[in-house]
């Protein structure tokens, strides 16, 4: 994935598509915006990062897990299955960029004391989130796994790419093959010097950034 | 609560049904093209709609997203509820009783019909912005016309329209632009300059449109230079971001001009010969030259070397300089004086009063003036077209102060220098030019020349509408608005003046509003201080309001509350009418849309506009409806409606969507595929090249206006800052900046946050957990270098108390990114009502702050002051949140 600084006005619809195409309960995020400045009055820069699981080439979150529940799929994606995971959290520790979450209550009210809405009802029957494991952004794979079974292309087609890319009306996300020499986002990442948050960590995140 | 999920879905995981339906986002009143899914009969989804330009083709903002939640709320108004505890004020509990619609049509109606037979004008009808469409044409103006005009009308009312809209602003865009508001032309620009404006960044017209087009100029090098004093979400995405601080916007742009024209010796000489009437010749006391026949401003042919009349075809060319005697009088161009004028506007000058180094202005303005490239042309489609890749715009925040007028002036002013005004690249107003969809030539208006040659705008509806040009004379009001005096007025006020029993009294109105019909609205947190407000309306008789949710004016005011239908159970075809705010704008086609619902309305919810059609019947005025759509659309004898003709509104919508776009085009292609587009014509976008109309740079006009408001002001006794009908744009300072006391020594102002509109977007859960994740929309903001020296720093409960009393207490961010003299507050939280658990308690309401009375406003266009001065201390925990 790829993220343009310079288009995204953090108007955090990534953040609020991805949380109603996964049915996520409150208080819980797979993407999330970060707003800071730079400099000292006047000379000051609004920073606004859109973050999120960087799905990383040398993930720390694979490497931890007693029980391979979390996994590294063939195309780079970074699952967690939740019936093999046995919740002990050595992830969330492992993960430098704190990007996982632990489900560790049944709190699914929006509205807090007042039941539950027909659209959180038909997330409890669709997603199987289960208390006492981690989960975290899958890159909208159930969603993606379906479409490229129709022979759509990710990153281009609607149906094969992640809410939070479809949602961004700066269209400030890409999507697509960074192993593929001439893909969008590879061509990206080679032409406006996209960069990784925290190299330094040693992780080879998936996810870059352009046009700081 | 659950009633809409049945066991069997419970049971089994089946997708019976998985559909998207193309519809409008109900968030704000850009009306973005969305499509959403239903799934076994629940909403799941909302994305943009990709194929529509009325948007950002696919994507759309995080509060367009967050709808779903709106539709699902809980505390949603579910039924007809009446007022049992007859006390109404800030926190009296309604002891809401269930009602029938039954029983609630009833009295409203009976009510209705009484005043209405009484006196149409003790009637006040207010509507939301946001959904200003259904309610301005679906509610209060069929209301007035079923009120025939001998015998007085309704008085209508925007809430959060006297401060969250912009009557300088608006009164502006149409005498320049033709058009409600200014935007750059982004697919051209390369040089912006936003005063208090967040184009691309905020809420309103075409908020998703803008967003994406504003990220794409950006993305090729556009530079953009936001005046602001805060650096958010507009200064947030500037290429520099200047502070500034408050009201102080026209300064500014009179000094660039001022540089531009004397300093630099850059105008576009040509463009203002003809274009506007810097070319008029003005006589010594300041009134055009007029031809004696024909009463036209005369312009002097600097061939013949004689006067002729400005529209004249013989002109070869027109003076902008010298001194000239006509009829024995002496005149001189328009633009002689606006150039001897402007040089008292030097940068040092404008800088003392903003706060902004000179030499910023400076440069700025030779940036600006460079960028425009004067003299350059385009060829677009075939068309040879100015080319003025420079723009300036000023919105909400620029001009909501007391100089709100002259104010927008100076930046149009520093527009029309560089011929900046509705040319490829420039300035444009939203569409005010259309030759109609190719089958049928509907809708068709195309701005023409009128008095004086001046702009006329036009639209597609017969009735109502956006006219600021020619302006009506002033008289003595009769009418509460006092529109009628204030007559370059767009959204009055005077409903929230705290003197507003003072003021009617000394114009000798004698009658007040003894009913309030409302569609949202929530006046008490929208406009001004709240108990001013409460003020006002806790002694109507009767007050019934469509509303989504109960709030603090329901609560507190409200006889009968109706369940209003949420955009996803609406069908309208009226929130597609753009009134020129959201329509694509620039050379991206015509996009005409429509609401339907997504589900059928939950529970007894109904769509105000239908419910208006049953109110007309029900007072025995279903004729004058009638007659009211039937001019609203201009419909022939074959699509006329007969007067006695009971229509619903679903049909009422085919038969308008099929009379504007063909047999082929009713309910049922537009519920199919959403929307219909067709291309934009080169002299559609770019109309001004081929109208032959001008805009002022001298506003000739306000001689005799001010004259006229003096007069009829000064007779009762009453003073307004009348120096400012002036015909010489000018910098005057706002009331903040005039206070006094040195001890308030913050400009407290509010600003548009990109995840709100207006007050109800504080309810929306997801909403809610980004307001909260975000470090500024919840709390205050100070410069932090101004709060270190006040001895308070982040997570500090303080308090802020304006220069008369009010107080709002809240908690400290500092932001490096503010103007030290400033303290600010985004968008409109600081809920108390019980009908919003989850707003209630978020944030704090800034509107407290603010006055509103005959004091605190423009003189020309009744734009309310937005800014208060204050002071900041260390507040009390337990003043925060109003339930007490």
């Amino acid at each position: 994935m790829v993220i343009d600084l310079k288009r995204c006005v953090a108007c955090y619809s990534c953040m609020i598509s991805c949380k109603q195409e996964n049915f996520l309960p409150p208080s819980y995020f797979w993407n999330r915006v970060l707003i800071g400045e730079s400099g000292k009055y006047p000379n000051v820069r609004k920073l606004m990062y859109p973050v999120l699981c960087n799905h990383c080439k040398e993930a720390p979150c694979v490497d931890v897990c007693p029980t391979g529940a979390t996994f590294k799929r063939e195309d780079g994606i970074v699952l967690v299955n939740f019936d093999e995971c046995i919740g002990c959290r050595s992830c969330l520790i492992a993960c430098p960029y704190q990007q996982r979450s632990f489900l560790d209550n049944d709190q699914t009210e929006y509205f807090p004391g007042q039941g539950l809405t027909p659209y959180d009802v038909l997330g409890k029957e669709l997603k199987n989130y289960q208390k006492g494991t981690v989960f975290k952004c899958d890159f909208c794979r159930e969603k993606i796994d379906k479409a490229l079974e129709r022979s759509m292309k990710p990153g281009i087609d609607r149906e094969a790419t992640p809410a939070c890319v479809l949602a961004c009306p700066a269209k400030a996300r890409y999507f697509g093959d960074i192993d593929d020499p001439e893909s969008e986002v590879t061509c990206l990442i080679r032409d406006k010097k996209g960069f990784q948050l925290h190299p330094e960590f040693g992780t080879e995140p998936s996810v870059y950034y352009i046009d700081y | 609560m659950n009633d809409l999920v049945t066991a069997k879905m419970r049971k089994n995981r089946q997708v019976l049904e998985d559909v998207w339906i193309p519809t409008q986002c109900g968030m704000c009143y850009a009306e973005c093209g969305i499509k959403v899914r239903r799934i076994n009969g629940v909403v799941t989804k909302i994305e943009g709609n990709e194929e529509t330009w009325m948007g950002a083709r696919g994507g759309l903002c995080g509060k367009g997203v967050a709808g779903l939640q709106f539709l699902y709320d809980p505390n949603r108004v579910n039924y007809p509820l009446r007022r049992t505890n007859p006390k109404k004020g800030l926190n009296e509990d309604p002891q809401w009783e269930r009602i029938s619609w039954e029983e609630a049509l009833t009295e409203i109606a009976e009510k209705l019909k009484k005043v209405l037979d009484d006196d149409p004008r003790k009637l006040l009808l207010q509507g939301t912005t946001i959904r200003s469409m259904s309610n301005a044409y679906g509610f209060k103006m069929p209301m007035s016309a079923i009120s025939k005009a001998e015998e007085g009308a309704p008085q209508h009312w925007s809430s959060g329209g006297a401060l969250h809209c912009g009557n300088g602003a608006h009164l502006v865009a149409g005498m320049v632009h033709a058009s409600w508001s200014i935007v750059p032309d982004f697919n051209y620009c390369k040089y912006a300059i936003y005063f208090g404006a967040s184009k691309g960044s905020g809420s309103g017209h075409s908020a998703a449109a803008t967003i994406r087009l504003a990220a794409e100029a950006r993305s090729k090098g556009t530079k953009v230079v936001v005046f602001d004093p805060i650096c958010n979400f507009s200064g947030g995405k500037a290429s520099e971001w200047v502070p500034i601080i408050p009201g102080t916007d026209g300064a500014i742009a009179l000094a660039m001009c001022n540089i531009i024209l004397n300093e630099l010796g850059i105008c576009d000489y040509e463009f203002i010969k003809w274009k506007t009437n810097g070319s008029y010749l003005v006589k010594v006391d300041g009134h055009y030259m007029r031809d004696r026949k024909t009463d036209k401003p005369l312009i002097w042919d600097s061939q013949n070397k004689q006067p002729k009349v400005y529209d004249d075809e013989s002109i070869n060319d027109a003076v902008l300089e010298g001194s000239y005697k006509v009829n024995g009088e002496e005149c001189k161009p328009a633009f002689a004086l606006i150039r001897e004028h402007l040089k008292k506007y030097s940068s040092e000058f404008a800088s003392e009063v903003s706060g902004v180094p000179s030499k910023t202005i400076t440069r700025i303005a030779k940036e600006f003036a460079d960028a425009a490239m004067v003299g350059s042309t385009i060829e677009i489609d075939g068309h040879k077209l100015p080319f003025r890749p420079a723009s300036a715009v000023i919105f909400r925040g620029g001009q909501g102060h007391t100089n709100s007028t002259q104010t927008c002036f100076a930046v149009s002013l520093l527009n029309q220098i560089v011929g900046s005004a509705d040319v490829p690249g420039g300035t444009l107003g939203w569409p005010p030019c259309s030759h109609g969809y190719k089958d049928t030539n509907k809708p068709r208006f195309t701005p023409e020349a009128g008095k004086d040659g001046f702009i006329v705008t036009k639209q597609w509806l017969i009735t109502g509408g956006h006219k600021p040009w020619p302006v009506t004379e002033p008289q003595h009001p009769k009418d509460l608005s006092l529109r009628d005096l204030f007559t370059m007025n767009s959204l009055t006020p005077v409903y929230g003046f705290s003197d507003q029993e003072e003021v009617w009294n000394k114009f000798g109105i004698p009658f007040r509003i003894e009913m309030v019909m409302g569609h949202g609205a929530n006046i008490i947190t929208s406009v001004a201080n709240r108990d001013i407000m409460a003020e006002n309306f806790k002694n109507i008789p009767f007050t019934v309001v469509f509303e989504l949710f109960n709030n603090e004016f329901t609560e507190g005011f409200a006889d009968i509350v109706l369940p209003d239908t949420s955009y996803l159970e609406t069908f309208t075809w009226l929130e597609g009418y753009g009134f020129f705010f959201n329509y694509p704008f620039g050379t991206e086609p015509w996009c005409f849309h429509i609401y339907q619902p997504v589900i059928e309305p939950q529970y007894e919810r109904r769509y105000i506009c239908e419910v208006m059609i049953e109110l007309a019947e029900r007072i025995g005025r279903l004729d004058r409806l009638n007659d009211f759509w039937n001019n609203f659309f201009g419909f022939d004898d074959k699509y006329k409606l007969k007067p006695d003709e009971k229509i619903s509104w679903d049909d009422l919508g085919d038969r308008a969507l099929k009379w504007m776009f063909g047999p082929e085009h009713g309910i049922h292609y537009f519920k199919e595929n959403g929307f219909i587009k067709w291309p934009k014509k080169i002299e559609e976008v770019y109309w001004r090249s081929f109208v032959n109309a001008r805009a002022p740079v001298y506003l000739e006009f306000l001689l005799d206006i001010g004259k006229k408001t003096e007069e009829i002001v000064r007779n009762v006794g009453l003073e307004l800052d009348f120096q400012q009908f002036t015909p010489l744009i000018s910098w005057f300072s706002a009331l903040p900046h005039k206070t006094a006391d040195e001890s308030y020594d913050l400009y407290a102002f509010s600003y548009r946050d990109i995840m709100h509109t207006g007050s109800m977007t504080c309810e929306i859960p997801w909403v809610d957990e980004a307001s909260t994740m975000n470090p500024y929309t919840y709390n205050i903001t100070m410069n932090s270098d101004t709060a270190k020296k006040k001895g308070i720093k982040d997570g500090d409960v303080i308090a802020i108390e304006s220069d008369v009393g009010r107080k709002v207490t809240g908690v400290l961010k500092t932001m490096e990114g503010q103007h030290p003299q400033t303290v600010a507050i985004a968008a409109c939280s600081g809920h108390w009502a019980k009908g919003l658990p989850i707003a209630k308690g978020k944030g704090t309401n800034f509107d407290i702050l603010l006055e509103l009375d005959w004091r605190h406003i423009d003189p020309l266009s009744l734009n309310m002051e937005t800014c208060t001065r204050v002071r900041v201390y260390k507040g009390n925990q337990d003043e925060m949140g109003y339930g007490n």
